[in-house]
């Protein structure tokens, strides 16, 4: 193990666990300072978790096994995820690979879990949330395969350190088909974060929530469990964005430089973008997530029009 | 013979023997355990030749002469059988009861089971279309012993009229195959291939439940009873894909690029489709029959993705891609039998499977509850279980597809890829639901309230199906090998317990299922470490009632919203009203099966119009039909005199 | 002799198309089969075989079916007579016009003479035209066992002889076909109250 995989790792973990909340606070902070206000410190999602860690958890009436299991089925996911992304093109070996579609598929089951516990408790409120989650997550995921599928093109290869790689080449950037796949990135970056236009994060009523439906029945670390899990998802996506679909330079240092600026940037840029939006309909964001889809399509054809290969 | 050929047929005479001493003794139960021990042998039989690599008994050949053999493919189809039948045949020794409909019903499960069997060791044409045949009628025989409403003689109607008219292409093509001695080891090619392609396609593909030719499926298999409908579900529409895999893959030369596209598209919309429409299912059985189109269109997707890779030259991906069919065919196999033994045991302790109507069962039903949701999230693609594996590998051969050299089979690979993306996510979207409505939540009837567990053996075989699941999910990679070396191109891939194949990252099984594991037991650890206080659910101050809990149609609402154009839902709202004050509002909603609407209804309607029409030639007179007799005589001699006939 | 026989075959069957009575025409059937059976007897190679069934085919084609249609008849006998069928003339033109244009289509086929061949094709075609231009259902019966004449006379005339165990599978035929037309003519007559097969058609739905 060289010390590049070693400090890859490192950050895997460390930024991950503990730096993901951070991420959550510099949006929140942003923006309230886009909208005048002063707004939340950048560190206060810590002050939150350590608050929920120390009280006691709930036990509704009608529940089962499933509602003790589920926030920690979706950490353990989501964490697993974690040691799946490159850092810097480089990643230890875990013994889970670094394959992107079972990164999709460990997402899969996360959000299987948390929309299931809104069943469990037979409370209505989490299920108007879990429904519509599960309806984006149908399309989300059919346009994350189509990028996924143009990441492949250059190096015929699903493994995250090849994809990650090919994006260090110089001209992977020339053809069209690359910029295509960071367009249509951007909008499952919203879609899976659960940013505006797609989702409210800040919302707790039950007619505008998404994400936030099944949290509703929660307390004390289960609750902290589901709210780190949704800032890890913040760092999973800015990762994966900056790490497949920034032009990179060769070096490790300079990755990792590009990897932090890139995580900064993006955050900026989607606390601008919520700022500047509102929220959609919800029956139109299958509509923003097929131009994606579509965006994809012509991205693949440009690809073979170039020549291919 | 040897040890494969001895297993067979002590196998199936164990079969036979339970079918007989369950039809005339009292009790069906010592003949089904007989029928199950059988389904056991066969399986060591099916495992031995899968493993030993070698064929035992006759080969195909074409003339018409009986002979049953067994290989590496039908070995494999084999264990699919078993891996269903030993189970089911135990869960219906505690269902079925001890009656003559439970016996002649004990007796229909063998002969089901020996048709089963003899179709996949068929080795002549004669034997492989009498077993076709066989396997075709005896489930409708069973759903007519179990059922004599007039829903199941429809529905039974439905279900033979369709194989029958469809399955005449099955007919078409091994005629064709065996007269020109294709059978026997030379692949026929030229125009006449393309012709058996298609027929092939038309037959198999009705048997199997693709679209648009699967209006069967939906009617029949929630009308059999519970195991008849696993086996029917699990295993039977699979053995049509073997007759395509022998078709396509063996006896034929590769007739061109289309067929493969061909049946990757009809796979795809199977896939969507069928999954789409079990969404907006609110009956259990009719849900899991529209889910088990949308598996099967998914196996379709990875042989059709085969037999593109081998037509581009690439034979490693034709191999993992029929390796990734052949054990999605098996997991399927496993989970939806496991589903419908479920179901059955759930409607023999509450009666009856309108989703709506149940609720809670999890609790009162701890074992068979437990397996469901296994099942449930196996069927649904959820790591680490078997049908993850399956489907990722799948995936990953249509997104190989995607990234080929040529732009038409790269945009049918990207397509085909979003579209299974997007079945994946639908599935889970069906499955939460399904087991929220029926597991958990307030029971919505009394009989919910009261359910008790179901007997020990309806029990074991769930958690035989749901364990062999796990085992699956946790350790594929022993069996892929085997399974791409069955397929064109003869490619050995790298043993071990998970997935590792070149091109991907590689999905190693048995450590993220342990990571999983570890890690969630150490979180609920640390969760529940305090004390939880016990609350009540919030629903603003009231208690939980039933009366508001949500529908399987108020959950799937926003999805029937979205695809309002292609779903084409039908509401009817009538509130009766008098002097003012609304006495009753009735509500009912359906989303109508646009196949049966635009395709099915159009094309009885204009055959019963023709047939019409046809009948004034009957006029009923004895003499009227000499006289047509003697009129063609007359025709046919002067035909023949005039030289016009030879 | 053989000229005779064809001739006499011919003429009852078409008296057996213009003869208003049943009982007439079975007699007539009757007498045609033992002229033929007769005939067959004196012409056989006097093997007792050959005897024996040529005998049995005589009794069976004579004696035992006819016998069964008359008592068909007779249980039958209270009914109103078919008054709407064609005319004698009418039937005998008809019936004559169709079997000669079926005998001129027909090619030689290889009996020992061009006469016995139209006579025997004339005579199968007669028999079957009996079926049709007459209404009783007794004559459907009636109208196969001519044609069954018409057949035995081609096989007669075979330049090597019609083999035993076609002989007796053509008589078994006939048996069973002749008794089940006698149990559906009297199912007919129970049923319909009069033997008009022009009535079943009100069957059809």
């Amino acid at each position: 193990m060289s010390l590049a995989t070693l400090i890859a790792g490192v950050v895997q973990v460390a930024g991950g666990v503990l730096g993901a909340p951070a991420i959550v606070g510099l949006i929140q902070h942003l923006k309230a300072r886009l909208q005048g206000r002063r707004g939340p410190p950048v560190l206060q999602p810590y002050r939150e978790l350590r608050r929920l860690w120390g009280k006691s958890g709930v036990a509704p009436e009608p529940h089962t096994l499933i509602y003790t299991l589920a926030p920690a089925v979706a950490v353990a996911s989501t964490a697993l995820v974690l040691l799946l992304l490159p850092i810097g093109g480089h990643a230890p070996d875990w013994g889970l690979g670094n394959d992107a579609l079972v990164l999709v598929g460990l997402l899969a089951l996360a959000r299987f879990a948390m929309t299931l516990a809104a069943w469990d408790t037979a409370g209505a409120f989490g299920l108007m949330g879990a429904a519509r989650d599960l309806m984006f997550s149908v399309f989300v995921e059919g346009l994350l395969l189509l990028v996924l599928v143009l990441l492949a093109l250059p190096l015929h290869s699903t493994d995250l350190l090849s994809v990650s790689h090919a994006a260090t080449l110089p001209e992977v950037w020339a053809r069209p088909a690359h910029w295509a796949a960071a367009l249509a990135f951007c909008l499952v970056i919203v879609a899976e974060t659960g940013r505006q236009p797609v989702d409210n994060p800040d919302t707790h009523l039950e007619l505008t929530m998404v994400h936030e439906g099944p949290l509703l029945e929660y307390a004390g670390r289960e609750l902290a469990y589901l709210q780190w899990s949704a800032a890890a998802r913040h760092w999973i996506m800015l990762v994966l964005a900056c790490e497949l679909l920034i032009p990179h330079p060769g070096p490790f240092v300079a990755q990792l430089a590009v990897l932090g600026g890139g995580v900064l940037a993006l955050s900026v840029a989607l606390a601008v973008c919520e700022t500047v939006q509102a929220k959609m309909r919800v029956l139109r964001v299958p509509l923003l997530l097929g131009s994606g889809a579509a965006l994809c399509l012509l991205g693949l054809a440009s690809w073979f029009a170039g020549g291919g290969g | 013979m040897g040890t494969p050929g001895a297993l067979v047929l002590a196998g199936v005479l164990a079969i036979a023997a339970g079918a007989l001493s369950a039809g005339l003794s009292r009790s069906p139960r010592a003949g089904l355990m007989a029928q199950s021990v059988g389904m056991v042998l066969l399986a060591l039989a099916g495992v031995w030749v899968l493993a030993s690599g070698h064929a035992v008994g006759a080969g195909f050949r074409s003339d018409v002469r009986p002979a049953f053999g067994l290989d590496g493919l039908s070995g494999f189809f084999l264990l699919v059988i078993a891996v269903v039948g030993a189970p089911a045949t135990l869960f219906a020794r505690d269902a079925l009861e001890a009656d003559w409909q439970g016996r002649s019903l004990a007796v229909a499960t063998g002969a089901f089971l020996l048709a089963l069997v003899g179709f996949v060791c068929a080795r002549d044409v004669s034997t492989f279309l009498g077993f076709w045949e066989l396997m075709t009628l005896v489930p409708a025989a069973a759903i007519l012993l179990a059922r004599q409403d007039r829903e199941a003689r429809h529905g039974v109607f439905v279900y033979l009229a369709i194989t029958h008219i469809g399955g005449s292409g099955v007919w078409v093509a091994m005629l064709v195959l065996a007269q020109h001695g294709a059978l026997g080891g030379h692949p026929l090619g030229g125009g006449l291939a393309a012709f058996v392609a298609c027929a092939s396609l038309v037959g198999f593909s009705t048997k199997a439940g693709l679209m648009p030719l699967h209006s069967w499926l939906p009617r029949a298999h929630p009308l059999a009873p519970a195991h008849i409908s696993a086996l029917m579900s699990g295993v039977m529409i699979k053995l049509a894909l073997y007759g395509l895999v022998r078709v396509l893959f063996q006896w034929l030369a590769p007739p061109g690029l289309w067929v493969g596209i061909t049946l990757m598209a009809v796979g795809a919309l199977s896939c969507v489709g069928g999954v789409l429409y079990a969404l907006m299912q609110h009956e259990l059985k009719r849900l899991l029959a529209f889910h088990s189109i949308e598996n099967v269109g998914i196996v379709a997707l990875g042989l059709g993705a085969s037999l593109v890779f081998r037509d581009i030259g690439q034979p490693m991906w034709s191999a993992i891609a029929f390796a990734a069919a052949l054990l999605h065919a098996l997991n399927h196999a496993l989970f939806k039998g496991l589903l419908f033994l479920g179901a059955g045991a759930f409607s023999k302790a509450v009666g009856g499977l309108e989703l709506d109507r149940l609720g809670g069962l999890l609790r009162r039903m701890p074992w068979t509850g437990a397996t469901f949701a296994l099942g449930a999230m196996a069927i649904a693609g959820l790591p680490p279980l078997n049908g993850f594996a399956s489907e990722w590998l799948t995936l990953q051969s249509l997104l190989h597809l995607g990234v080929a050299s040529h732009l038409g089979v790269a945009l049918a690979g990207a397509l085909a890829t979003a579209a299974l993306a997007g079945t994946a996510a639908l599935a889970v979207y069906c499955f939460v639901k399904v087991i929220g409505l029926v597991l958990l939540g307030l029971p919505r009837r009394s009989e919910c309230a009261e359910a008790s567990e179901v007997p020990v053996g309806m029990r074991a075989s769930m958690v035989f199906l749901a364990g062999s699941c796990v085992a699956l999910g946790v350790l594929p990679g022993l069996l892929v090998p085997t399974l791409a070396a069955l397929g064109p191109g003869r490619v050995r891939l790298h043993e071990g317990a998970g997935l590792n194949v070149p091109g991907t990252g590689s999905l190693p099984t048995l450590a993220l299922a342990l990571a999983l594991v570890l890690l969630v037991s150490a979180l609920v650890r640390l969760a529940r470490s305090r004390r939880a206080a016990p609350a009540p659910t919030w629903t603003c101050g009231q208690p939980p009632a039933t009366g508001l809990a949500w529908t399987s149609a108020g959950f799937t609402k926003p999805l029937r919203l979205v695809l309002e154009a292609l779903l084409r839902p039908q509401r009817e709202v009538r509130v009766i009203s008098s002097l003012g004050v609304v006495e009753s509002v009735t509500y009912q909603a359906e989303v109508p099966h646009l196949f049966d609407t635009l395709l099915y209804g159009p094309v009885s309607r204009g055959a019963l119009r023709a047939a019409g029409i046809a009948r004034s030639v009957q006029s009923g007179s004895l003499r009227a039909y000499l006289i047509y007799l003697l009129a063609l005589l007359g025709l046919l001699l002067a035909l023949a005199r005039t030289g016009v006939l030879g | 002799m053989t000229g005779a026989v064809t001739w006499g075959l011919v003429v009852s069957s078409l008296a057996v198309i213009v003869v208003r009575r049943r009982s007439l025409a079975i007699a007539l059937v009757a007498a045609q089969s033992l002229g033929l059976g007769l005939y067959a007897l004196t012409q056989e190679s006097h093997t007792s075989t050959a005897l024996a069934v040529t005998g049995t085919v005589l009794i069976a084609k004579a004696l035992v079916l006819p016998a069964l249609l008359l008592l068909t008849v007779r249980r039958a006998r209270k009914e109103r007579l078919i008054a709407t069928e064609l005319p004698a003339l009418a039937r005998l033109a008809i019936a004559v016009a169709a079997a000669l244009a079926i005998e001129q289509l027909i090619p030689r086929f290889g009996l020992n003479g061009a006469g016995v061949e139209h006579a025997a094709v004339g005579v199968l075609a007669l028999g079957i035209l009996t079926a049709v231009v007459r209404r009783a259902v007794l004559f459907q019966a009636l109208g196969f066992l001519i044609a069954e004449n018409g057949i035995y006379l081609a096989g007669l005339s075979l330049p090597g002889g019609l083999p035993v165990f076609i002989e007796l599978g053509l008589v078994f035929d006939l048996v069973v076909i002749v008794s089940v037309a006698a149990a559906f003519a009297a199912k007919i007559h129970e049923q319909l109250g009069s033997g008009d097969s022009s009535l079943l058609e009100a069957l059809r739905d």
